[in-house]
Order: C-alpha cells, then structure tokens, then sequence
C-alpha cells in the first residue's frame, strides 16, 4: 500500500492541495522540526498560570501506572502481558476467570476496500471454552488480568488533590458485567456519588504526584472482598456524564481553577 | 459485623405527599407512587434493616413487607450493603447551578407584532447566555418568516428553539416537514387551530418533532397548564425546585407587544424592547421577585408528592391576590388524590373571571 | 450484504493465519463493516455554537417545558 502525505499551503485566500509521494518526507519533517516541534515543546512546559496537566501527558502508559502502584502499595490485579498461548494457559491455570483487554486505545477502525471497518469487543472473558478453540501458538504481544469480582466499579475526577467520585453498579446488568461501556441504554447501571476513603485518596494523590499529572480520571474496583483495586488512570478521562449523575458541579471546579477562582 | 441493609440508591429520591409519596428516579427520568407507610422503612440514612423491621411487624404483615421489598428491589431503588459501606455513599448534593444568568426566553408573536429578532438576540439574550427559546404565534405566518428567524438561529449559539403556531393552509405538511429537517436547531414544531390532533413527523433523537393539535391557541390567557405531561424527572429540575421557582427562574419573556416581562401572562412590565436595556429591565428590583418562589411556599402543593416534578404557574393562581396560592389551573386534589377538570370547579370561577379567561371554560 | 458477508469471512482468515501479527483478542473481534456514506458531508449541516464559531452535528435542548400552553388534556377530544 502506498501512503500518500498530503500538504496544504495556503496561500492568501487560497487553498492549494499537494499530492506528495512518501520520498518527500523531509519536507514534513523540516517544517516539523522548525514548526510544530517548538509548538509542542511550549505545549509541555509547566506554565506560570492554573492548567490541566501538559499536552505530552495525554500519553501515560497504563503499564507505567502499575509499575508505579506496587511502589505505593496500591492493589491491582495480577498482569501478565505476553505473546504466547502456552504463557496464557498457565496464567489461566494459576487465576481461575481472566480477562483481555487492550494495552492501550480500545477503539479499532479501519478502512478496507474503501468500506469502514469496526472491531467491536474491547475485552473479553477467557473462558476454557475459548482456550480450547484457540489454535494459534503466538499473538502480537497483548494484556491479560486477573478478573476481579466486584459489587461495583468507581470512577473518579481528580484535580488538584480534590476527588469526585461515583459508584457503577454493572453487575446486576449481564451486558455491562464485564464492560460497563456495552452501554444498556433501555436501563442505564444505577451510578451514584461516592466517598473514597481518605487512605486511598492519600495512595491516588501519590501517585498522581509521580506521574507529574494535576488531573485525571481514575477506575478502580471494589471487589467481592471489600477491596479496593486500581485499574487505569485516563488524563483525559471523560467527565460530563461523572458530573451531571451525581451532580458534582466538575464543570464548575476546573473553571474556578483555571480562572483561579476570579 | 457484617450485617446486610438495604439502601436506597442517592438519585431515587422520596417526596411525600399529604396521603401518599413518589420515589423520584432522577436517573432513569420517572416516578414510583408508594404508600406512606413504605417510606417508615427507611432509617434517617435511608436504610431499611429487614431484620429489625421483621421481628417488628405481625405475622400477616409480612406480605406487605415482601411486596414492598419485591417494588423496591424490581425498580432499582435500593442495594445490598453492610454498615461500614453504607456510610461511602452520601446523599446527593440539591445544589442547582447553571451557566447562564437567563436560562430560557419565551417571544410572543400576534398579527400586529413587528419585533426585530436580531435586536432581541444581540442585546438581551446573548449577553445572559441564553441559548433556549420558545415561539409562540397566535395568528398564521408565513413561512419566510419564520425561515428569517431561523437563519439567524442557526447563525447563533442558541441551541434549541421551539415554535408554537397557528396552522397555515398556504404551508404544505410536506414542505413544512422538509424546512423542519432543515434546521436542526428545531426542537419541535406545533400547529395549532389544526382540524384534528395528530403527529405530522416523528422526532429524531429528540429534535424535529412536527405535532397539530385541535386547541385554537389564540393568546397567551391559555398558558399555566398543570398535567402529567409536564412532569419531568431530571437532576436539573429537581434541584431547581428546591431553591426556586420551575417556571420563572431564570426566564424573561417578550410579549406580542414587545414588553419585557417574566411571562407574557404576567402583567407587569419592566419596559419595551424598542426603548429599554437588558440591563435596566433584569436590575429593576422586582424582575426577579418570582424567581425564589418555591413549591414548598405554595398553599397545597407543598402537600403535593409531585410538586419536585411539576412545574410552577405563578401568573394564573387561585387567589390572584396571594402569591403563594396554588396554580389556577391545577386539577389536583393531593389530600384526595384526585385529578379533576379545574374549569368547571365552582371554587376557581371567580379567579377565571379575573384573568378573563371565560373562554377556556368547558362547556 | 453478501460482500460484506465475504469480506468478514475474508477478514477472519487473515487474523487466523497471521495470527501473530495481531493481539490475541483478534480472533474474537466482533466485525461491522459500514459503506462508506459519500453524502454524508452533504446531508449534515453543522451548527453553530459558543463564542468561537465551535461546530457540531449534534444539539440539545432544554431540560423542562419552557411553557405550559398546549392542552394536553384536550388531546384525547
């Protein structure tokens, strides 16, 4: 497949459309060393002014995050990450019910005979079933947890050490069990505010603090065993529906700091 | 210990009523009705020890019981927990916030009214942030027209408008239904004075709704409907009713003769269009004199277990002298649990006298 | 649509046989394919929001009745 760069020059009032074939890279790559580079490099510096976390923070790597919670003593389930079905089977063995998920961006489209293409199922259940049917020896290197049974998930904004938390009850849904994201828009999962307990918020603003992030949206469970178990923490967690089921006003506290409360 | 309770999930929310109560899901957007008795359940922490409760009531009171539990449990209002996880769920907040000093606007149109739309958008609404408005015209209009204002809608950050009017036979359906798809800031479209009740077009996740009604709709004496259909089971509601008044929080309204009132069936004005600022009608002391009018203040209705759901009339009451009395127009009766035509009631003739409304009368 | 039907089977071959160039929960994806709407950008208008000409295909609109003056109880006449 040949890749095509496309260069927009505009000049005045008009727009004029290059068709440059992959040999012309140094071109995008000079005006992104002179132009966009300096641009991005700004985007990353720590102002002298309120701000949400640096442009290059929308970048945290989950793997990073874990590696950072056996530091604090945060509990999260056990990982492994590998390209081998044998590795998999004895993983498997060891933790009874495990889950997939992706390394990083569930999302997968692609454009295929000039059709768009989805790939749904962002996680799954490993079950023995699937074990069994499963012939291939080795995959592109993927993620797999133990699955944690939960009485609910919580979802939590964090900006500067202050926390807006909010339970999901998915599991009385079989759809929204596994993922809560296989929406159930007939019956939503009952959300509601919730309280972290003061000894985990200190362990989330630790690590928050390694991560040299100001905000965040962390998913944690609070599994079957009256634990607390860390997920992800998403820099750019999505926070509207947060906000407007428990009423947290989130809208309200980043304007007051970013506007410094003027 | 870990000792199961029961408790009742932050956004179902009881009101009690003078002989019954809603349990408010202001989650999923609807009501519960539920008997007095079912809300002693439910400790000051809305929790319900079944234990305790069971060794407390009689032995054929238990089926009581276990209906109620089975309601409960069916609908998703309460869940399983012990004491210690109980106290991380905290109530939620009542606060009510909302990013605009005027939040909805009403623009009242007749025959003779000539107001520039432009005018009205530039200097009263843009500088409250108000991005929600409602047309209302009680004569016919042509479709040029209303395809002026739209234009200037559409060009604006208003993001929903609504019109109400009269039904014009000049306008095809067909050619109507296309002009609605058209303009997608159009939450709804209704003709009124139609031949009969009916859905024209259907509505498109939320917009675009055609609706003709038989009601002949011809001045704004018909406004202050108290019904079912308006109830409205939302965070954003509920919490505005607790501090403030549902109807004219947050709303200013031009008449069809370019006054500047709360509602244009309230008659006081606070100026005209053509000579007045925003400014000086929103700080006139009394422009906001309704907006803190609560349903808890309102005679009946603070008996009422719908009165969180409801919204307000404050310009068609009961007693026009006593502000604090219940909207003409309400039919119910929450000591009986009754729903009654209000028209005809024998008691409410002498305020329908007063607001001239002896046309709206059932015959 | 029968190409489509041909192309997923097409799809799932691919993921199989190359199986390690692609993460384990390949397999198990679930596939749609959607053709391509050329007419989409015609049919959208984009509204208009907010003080910097912010664009979107979506709206919403108010969270109760502005007003109260359709009958409702008149409808069933």
């Amino acid at each position: 497949m040949i890749s095509v760069s496309i260069l927009l020059i505009v000049f005045g009032t008009e727009e004029v459309f290059l068709n440059i074939p992959n040999t012309n890279s140094f071109i995008s790559e000079s005006i992104d060393e002179n132009n966009s580079k300096p641009i991005v490099d700004f985007l990353n510096l720590k102002l002298n002014k309120p701000q949400i976390n640096k442009f290059s923070d929308n970048n945290i790597g989950k793997l990073h995050q874990l590696e950072l919670c056996k530091l604090i003593n945060l509990k999260f389930p056990e990982t492994l990450i590998t390209t081998s079905l044998a590795d998999l089977k004895k993983f498997v063995t060891v933790h009874k019910i495990v889950i997939t998920k992706p390394i990083e961006n569930p999302f997968s489209k692609h454009i295929v005979n000039g059709k768009d293409l989805h790939f749904f199922t962002s996680s799954k259940l490993i079950t023995s079933n699937i074990l069994k049917k499963y012939t291939s020896d080795r995959f592109q290197a993927s993620l797999f947890q133990k699955y944690t049974e939960k009485k609910f998930e919580i979802r939590s904004f964090y900006l500067n050490e202050t926390f807006k938390s909010m339970a999901i009850f998915s599991q009385q849904n079989e759809k929204t069990k596994i993922d809560y994201r296989n929406y159930d828009r007939e019956r939503p999962n009952r959300i509601v505010p919730f309280l972290l307990p003061k000894s985990i918020e200190k362990k989330l603003i630790k690590l928050m603090k390694l991560l040299g992030l100001n905000c965040g949206s962390f998913d944690l469970i609070y599994s079957v065993n009256d634990e607390y178990v860390f997920l992800e923490v998403n820099p750019i967690g999505q926070f509207q529906w947060l906000s407007r089921n428990c009423n947290h006003n989130i809208e309200r506290l980043i304007a007051e700091t970013l506007t410094n409360g003027e | 210990m870990n000792k199961t309770y029961f408790k009742l999930f932050a956004n179902c929310i009881i009101v009690k009523g003078a002989s019954r109560a809603t349990i408010c899901d202001l989650q999923r957007n609807k009501f519960q009705l539920i008997p007095l008795s079912l809300i002693d359940f439910f400790d000051d922490k809305n929790l319900i020890d079944l234990e305790k409760i069971k060794k407390q009531i009689t032995e054929d009171s238990i089926h009581i019981l276990n209906e109620y539990m089975d309601l409960l449990i069916e609908n998703e209002f309460i869940f399983e927990c012990n004491l210690k996880e109980s106290k991380l769920f905290p109530s939620l907040s009542m606060d009510f916030d909302y990013p605009s000093t005027i939040s909805n606007a009403i623009i009242d149109y007749d025959k003779n009214s000539n107001h520039n739309f432009q005018k009205i958008i530039d200097e009263y609404l843009i500088p409250t942030n108000c991005r929600h408005i409602q047309f209302r015209f009680y004569d016919g209009i042509e479709l040029n027209y209303l395809n002026d204002i739209i234009k200037i809608v559409n060009e604006s950050f208003i993001k929903s408008i609504e019109i109400i009017v009269k039904y014009n036979k000049t306008i095809p359906l067909e050619r109507l239904k296309e002009w609605v798809s058209e303009n997608k800031k159009i939450k709804s479209v209704t003709l009124h004075s139609y031949s009969k009740n009916q859905i024209v077009q259907e509505e498109n996740f939320g917009f675009g709704i055609i609706v003709a009604v038989k009601q002949e709709i011809n001045d704004e004496s018909h406004c202050g409907i108290v019904h079912h259909n308006y109830f409205n089971v939302l965070i954003e509601s509920f919490t505005e009713s607790q501090n403030h008044n549902t109807c004219l929080n947050r709303k200013l309204s031009i008449d069809k003769n370019g006054n500047i009132k709360n509602c244009p069936s309230m008659s006081q004005s606070f100026g005209n269009i053509k000579d007045t600022t925003l400014e000086v009608a929103l700080n006139h002391k009394e422009f906001k004199k309704y907006w803190n009018i609560t349903k808890d203040q309102i005679e009946v209705c603070k008996d009422c277990e719908f009165r969180h759901i409801c919204t307000d009339c404050r310009a068609y009451i009961e007693e026009p002298e006593n502000q604090y009395s219940k909207p003409l127009k309400c039919g119910y009766n929450p000591y009986t649990n009754k729903w009654e035509e209000w028209s005809v009631n024998p008691l409410k003739q002498k305020a329908i006298k007063h607001y001239v409304m002896q046309d709206l009368v059932k015959k | 649509m029968e190409n489509n039907e041909i192309l997923k089977k097409k799809i799932s071959e691919i993921l199989k046989k190359d199986s390690d160039k692609f993460p384990f929960i390949a397999q198990l994806w679930e596939m749609e394919i959607y053709e391509k709407n050329l007419n989409h950008e015609k049919i959208e208008k984009d509204l208009n929001y907010g003080h910097f000409n912010t664009k979107s295909y979506k709206s919403t609109y108010f969270y109760k009745p502005i007003s109260k003056i359709i009958d409702f109880s008149k409808l069933n006449e």
